[in-house]
């Protein structure tokens, strides 16, 4: 038995070996680690791989640790000790073996800091980037590019890699430190993250998704300290060199954070003391608009997906780091999910769709709060060869370009109320100028908890209730946007009339029914488009007099489609779901639902992905 | 688990460059930018591999009643474009109308490249414009170690790894 199982034995004690990431060997599975040192001038440099195998290296060359790794195997290049009067620095050390022999881990060594003994003295300057500018088409103007100071960012000064002495830039873009007299070799450097904690608190970073999450900065060359104070004042530059980009692209990460500088700014305003939940900004030149793998930057389009925004940058396809109002888009989706609510379901959307009540809120939010924050309606996004494509979106254009698609159900009216309400222009039908105040007010509060799905209707619905005085102006800007102001007597959007774009079976955009009570028909559709086109998801709303078990059934009546999904909801929070794959009918089954008020999601599921067409269902409760 | 089996099937669609055809239909990310009313599908009609042509046929789809759709085609370096104008005119579209493209191109080297398709709409004069860039993985591809690098990415005191950028600087004594 004994011989018959060893080959076994042998073949799982090898294969866990391999799995353990530590082990050398020889033979085809196992990778060497290595890589090139620079700038060694003298003495010995020892390196060691996952805290063993110490190398010494005594030359600028190449060098190869003498243990292999498995495939798979993680590795960690790290300085044991450094070489005499001088400070080496390990990039790309650290990562996983992948098939291959590993040898990019770059080793640089450069004269050590010394920090001095004399009198402390001030270094003071001014921080700055690359801010470009964007033509009428919306494509990029480098030839009208200005340098923006970089505001609110940390500013360190490091010796050997420790942080010496730290602070913030101001709102200019100004910084001061004091460090000690007589020192050798200091660096300044300035990160691409805002962070403060306390009352108010937050921490905001651009990190590189393809580079492990790295934090992006800003680092001056070595200088050396004397006996009197100093200016220092570093930029950051675009990288492009007349016809491409040709050096590091150092200004995008700064260009994102003060983006995001502005952005939250407006919400401390009206609130000093929030506490903005800690947010990575992910972007790369490598990030490009195609559906993949994160890490290589394959991010599909900028987004946030409820923790993290990401944004495009590879040159020639979508870059987005000078598209201000992109950046502060997505930070609005950042807020709104964070402070306010957001039932928005995502997907693909543009001017002229016709789109689910929720998504349509969510992302003219989104359009609106870039205009609203930038004090700027046109909303610009550069893409294509060399960056001189995009398109642009005029929050106050009343929504005449794409489809003339206005209603409740557009984005653009959503962003053309919302600015309207907000800015200070008056035309047409915009007489109001009621600042951000108002808007806020609402989000944070009564749309926060609105017993409906988050749309213009609950928003509109409540910010009428706390401005009673505004209430002919608001109406006014509704009408202009097909939504009657005057029969939004509710949350829920009741009274609604069709219109051009809107028929008959599409209302009363929620349906209302009774436990017990008869069935009510509601038809699933992908007139518009698939997945969050407006009718794919129909609504009901019910009341529960008292805490009690629920059954809810769908059951197929007409259509193409056969596969129905419910999923219920109290103040937006998802209580439970059904979506099996049974053919032509579902059943929801939920225990102990409390007194109140509800709404019921049903979709055809084949009009979230494929698109089958107008399918109807009766529903009983 | 049927949100589970969509994420599946489209991120092995989107995987699948390595087979020999292959149509991407694009994810559904969280909460996305706008775009310009213009979709796109591809198919390539095989495997890439370094020298050989290869012929990637695009389908592109706008959403909405354009006056106009124009067409541009760039790559990245060692992918050369064969036998495409590269900017073409495809005139006024109606909503769901679809233009078949075949591209072709040459790649010249392993590796993973891009093509690039702009597509840009014209409504009431206005140019709406798309970028669709079309991932073309040619032989052996180890796309992490093409990745190109923004700066130095080292650790910091505490283990945190930062990139360092180089700055412009101006250094002088304070007056």
């Amino acid at each position: 038995m004994w011989l018959r199982l060893k080959p076994l034995a042998m073949l799982a004690m090898y294969g866990i070996m391999a799995g353990c990431g530590g082990s050398s060997g020889g033979g085809s599975n196992f990778y060497s680690i290595g890589g090139t040192v620079s700038g060694l001038t003298a003495g010995t440099l020892v390196l060691q791989n996952n805290g063993t195998n110490d190398l010494s290296l005594t030359s600028n060359s190449s060098f190869t640790f003498n243990s292999r790794l498995a495939n798979g195997s993680t590795y960690n290049v790290t300085v044991l000790s450094h070489p005499v009067d001088q400070y080496c620095t390990v990039s790309h050390g650290s990562g996983t073996v992948s098939s291959a022999n590993v040898v990019n881990v770059a080793v640089s060594c450069m004269a050590s800091c010394v920090l001095g003994a004399g009198s402390a003295i001030n270094v003071s300057g001014k921080i700055t980037f690359d801010r470009v500018p964007h033509t009428t088409n919306g494509g990029l103007d480098y030839t009208a590019t200005r340098q923006d100071p970089v505001r609110g960012a940390i500013v360190e000064a490091t010796c050997n890699n420790s942080v010496v002495t730290s602070t913030v830039t101001d709102g200019i873009g100004d910084y001061s430190v004091t460090v000690p007299g007589g020192t050798e070799n200091l660096l300044l450097r300035v990160k691409a993250q805002m962070q403060q904690t306390g009352t108010a608190s937050w921490n905001f970073r651009v990190v590189d998704n393809t580079s492990g999450g790295a934090l992006y900065s800003l680092s001056s060359t070595a200088f050396n300290t004397g006996a009197g104070n100093l200016s220092l004042d570093l930029h950051a530059a675009s990288g492009w060199g007349g016809s491409s980009y040709t050096s590091t692209r150092a200004a995008a990460p700064f260009a994102i954070l003060d983006s995001v500088y502005d952005a939250f700014q407006k919400v401390l305003a009206e609130n000093a003391s929030t506490q903005f939940p800690a947010l990575n900004l992910n972007w790369s030149i490598n990030n490009v608009s195609v559906s993949g793998n994160v890490a290589i930057g394959q991010i599909s389009t900028s987004h946030f997906n409820g923790t993290e925004i990401f944004i495009l940058g590879k040159a020639n396809d979508d870059t987005d780091e000078y598209d201000d109002h992109v950046v502060i888009h997505e930070w609005g989706h950042y807020f709104e999910h964070n402070f306010s609510r957001a039932d928005n379901i995502g997907g693909s959307h543009g001017s002229g769709d016709v789109l689910d009540i929720r998504v349509a809120f969510g992302e003219g939010f989104g359009n609106a709060y870039s205009a609203i924050v930038t004090d700027d309606p046109v909303y610009a996004d550069a893409a294509g060869n060399l960056q001189t494509g995009g398109f642009t979106i005029n929050m106050e254009d009343n929504c005449t370009d794409i489809g003339d698609v206005r209603g409740w159900y557009s984005e653009c009216s959503v962003q053309s109320i919302l600015y309207d309400m907000y800015d200070t222009a008056t035309e047409g039908a915009d007489a109001l100028t009621m600042g951000f105040t108002p808007l806020y007010d609402v989000l944070v509060n009564e749309q926060k908890n609105t017993l409906a799905m988050t749309s213009i209707f609950s928003f509109i619905y409540e910010l009428k209730q706390n401005n009673l005085g505004d209430v002919t102006n608001i109406n006014a800007l509704l009408a202009a946007q097909s939504i009657d102001g005057s029969l939004l007597t509710d949350i829920y959007g009741s009274g609604q009339v069709t219109n051009n774009t809107i028929s008959g079976d599409a209302l009363p955009v929620y349906k209302t029914a009774t436990v017990g009570g008869a069935a009510v028909n509601v038809c699933s559709s992908s007139e518009f488009q698939v997945y969050n086109g407006y009718e794919v998801s129909r609504f009901i709303k019910f009341t529960l007099p008292g805490t009690q078990s629920l059954t809810i059934t769908a059951v197929k009546s007409s259509g193409a489609g056969n596969d129905p999904d419910l999923v219920l909801y109290r103040n937006g929070t998802q209580i439970a779901i059904a979506e099996t794959t049974t053919v032509n009918n579902e059943t929801l089954s939920v225990s102990n639902l409390t007194a109140g008020d509800y709404v019921l999601e049903l979709y055809d599921y084949g009009n979230r992905t494929t698109g089958v067409g107008s399918t109807c269902y009766n529903v009983t409760l | 688990m049927k949100k589970l089996n969509v994420f599946l099937m489209s991120l092995l669609i989107l995987l699948a460059g390595c087979k020999e055809t292959q149509t991407a239909l694009p994810a559904q990310p969280a909460y996305s930018k706008p775009h310009a009313p213009v979709e796109m599908t591809f198919s390539q009609s095989a495997k890439a591999s370094t020298g050989n042509d290869l012929s990637v046929e695009v389908v592109l789809t706008t959403t909405k009643d354009v006056d106009d759709l124009e067409v541009s085609v760039t790559a990245d370096n060692n992918l050369l474009l064969l036998d495409y104008p590269h900017l073409r005119h495809l005139g006024a579209q109606h909503r769901q109308q679809t233009q078949v493209l075949k591209i072709s191109c040459q790649p010249q080297q392993d590796g993973l490249y891009y093509l690039y398709v702009a597509a840009t709409v014209v409504v009431k004069g206005q140019p709406q414009t798309r970028s669709f860039p079309i991932p073309v993985y040619v032989g052996e591809v180890n796309a992490s170690q093409q990745l190109k690098a923004t700066g130095v990415v080292e650790q910091d005191a505490n283990g945190e790894a930062i990139i360092s950028m180089p700055a412009q600087q101006n250094l002088r004594p304070a007056k």
